[in-house]
């Protein structure tokens, strides 16, 4: 009877406590890392250094806990992007709004996200952000530079927000949107995100098991050349 | 626990690994603006205190030589970050090196704790680019901790104080 009702209890929990994972990518100096900062309650300040790797940071929103993965957007980082995309149920896409010279560019990077394939089908968020700045481009502005309406297949929205400062509700209220879109197709994305994600990981072990391989094989081979 | 104490004191421990002749040394003599043109392999540990930002860097930078690692694990216990060295310019041992350094984030001491990988030697021409290196390690793979992967030259000062930055800013977070 008790057991029961404890397992009762944990069911209704797991069905009320959802986890997920989103990735936070976009050009370098658009404002993630500022972003993230603020959407996770740990204000990184003015003097932020330019993401060259990997950092996460936890939101809790409504009945989600959410891992947001920070990565770097410089272009020679950019290549590690794809190695996330598999275990994320979600994107937030930021652009310096402000920095309408990188547009193009904004355009074409986000594009080439969204032809990966575990992107597909996806939620997308795109922050226009620094909206402090004079001259910031709109959301409707915004879209329409990047595209947005000629991708099929995806659900998008922009919001306008500025990351550095006083905490933008902004912000929360975009997450909200994107989690609102994960949640309303929440079974199938975790499954799929679950098999994709192992699948994944399982290469990625091999991979390292291969190096170790090869690591050992090279320094046999040194220690063979120094005996002659 | 101890980890937070330190925190609140300014201070941090961070511990330097990396194969020898990475050039762990020299980066934290360059940091410390000493004389970089005799250093010899460390046979045993050296101790170097660095204020960064107004913040204490307890730093331990430890011998690389294949003889030594085993000792490394003597180090792991309350370390707030660790700094990966690596010798950009040295291909052959890439692999090598990257194996060493999976096997010191599988130790439950370093669990969780943030990763500096400093791409040094970059001056030389034959440097591998650090995103390449990066990609090489497979750090990417990594989901349990930060990391940051920073181009440094040890010989001319390149990168290292923006290295240095990064660090501060996680174990003051
Ligand atoms: N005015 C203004 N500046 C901002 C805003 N958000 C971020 N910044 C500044 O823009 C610069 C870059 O911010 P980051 O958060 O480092 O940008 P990032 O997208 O993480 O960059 P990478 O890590 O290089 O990919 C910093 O100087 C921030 O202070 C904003 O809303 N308004
Ligand atoms: N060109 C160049 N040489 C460097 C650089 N950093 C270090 N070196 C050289 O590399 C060699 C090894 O440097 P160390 O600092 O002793 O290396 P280590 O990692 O401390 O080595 P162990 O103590 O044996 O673990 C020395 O001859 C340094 O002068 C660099 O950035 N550029
Ligand atoms: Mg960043
Ligand atoms: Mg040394």
């Amino acid at each position: 009877m008790f057991t029961l009702a404890r397992n009762l209890v944990n069911y209704l929990r797991e069905k009320s406590e959802k986890r997920c994972r989103l990735i936070c990518v976009g050009l370098d100096g658009a404002g993630k890392t500022t972003l993230v900062g603020a959407a996770s309650n740990e204000p990184v300040g003015d003097t932020v250094a330019p993401t060259m790797g990997f950092q996460k940071a936890s939101v809790t929103t409504g009945r989600f806990h959410v891992d947001v993965y920070d990565l770097g957007g410089g272009k020679r980082i950019r290549g590690i992007w794809k190695e996330y995309t598999a275990e994320v149920h979600g994107t937030v896409f930021v652009v310096d709004a402000a920095n309408k010279d990188r547009f193009d560019e904004a355009r074409e990077v986000l594009h080439a996200t969204l032809k990966d394939d575990y992107m597909s089908g996806k939620p997308l968020l795109i922050f226009a952000n620094k909206q402090d700045l004079e001259g910031a481009a709109s959301s409707a502005a915004l879209a329409e530079a990047l595209k947005l309406p000629s991708v099929a297949d995806v659900r998008f929205h922009v919001v306008e927000c500025s990351a550095k400062g006083a905490t933008d509700p902004n912000i929360a209220q975009g997450l909200k949107w994107l989690l609102g879109a994960v949640e309303s197709d929440f079974r199938k994305l975790n499954k799929r995100v679950e098999v994709e994600g192992a699948a994944m990981r399982e290469r990625q072990e091999r991979e390292k098991e291969e190096r170790r391989k090869r690591a050992a094989a090279a320094r046999e081979e040194r220690r063979r050349q120094r005996e002659r | 626990l101890l980890r937070r104490l330190r925190k609140n004191e300014g201070e941090a421990r961070i511990l330097v690994l990396g194969l020898d002749n990475a050039g762990k040394t020299t980066i934290l003599k360059k940091l410390s603006e000493e004389d970089i043109t005799t250093i010899t392999p460390t046979q045993g540990f050296n101790i170097k205190s660095l204020v960064h930002d107004g913040f204490k860097l307890n730093v331990w930078d430890i011998g690389g030589q294949r003889s030594i690692r085993p000792y490394w694990r003597n180090y792991f216990g309350q370390t707030d970050a660790l700094v990966y060295v690596i010798d950009s310019a040295d291909r052959k041992r890439l692999e090598e090196s990257g194996d060493e350094l999976v096997q010191l984030l599988e130790e439950d001491k370093m669990n969780g704790v943030p990763l500096l990988v400093l791409a040094n030697k970059q001056d030389l021409i034959n440097a591998t680019p650090a995103t390449e290196i990066a990609e090489n390690l497979n750090l990417y793979t990594i989901r349990d901790r930060p990391w940051q992967i920073q181009p440094c030259s040890a010989k001319n000062g390149d990168g290292l104080e923006d290295g240095m930055g990064w660090l501060v800013k996680q174990v003051n977070g």
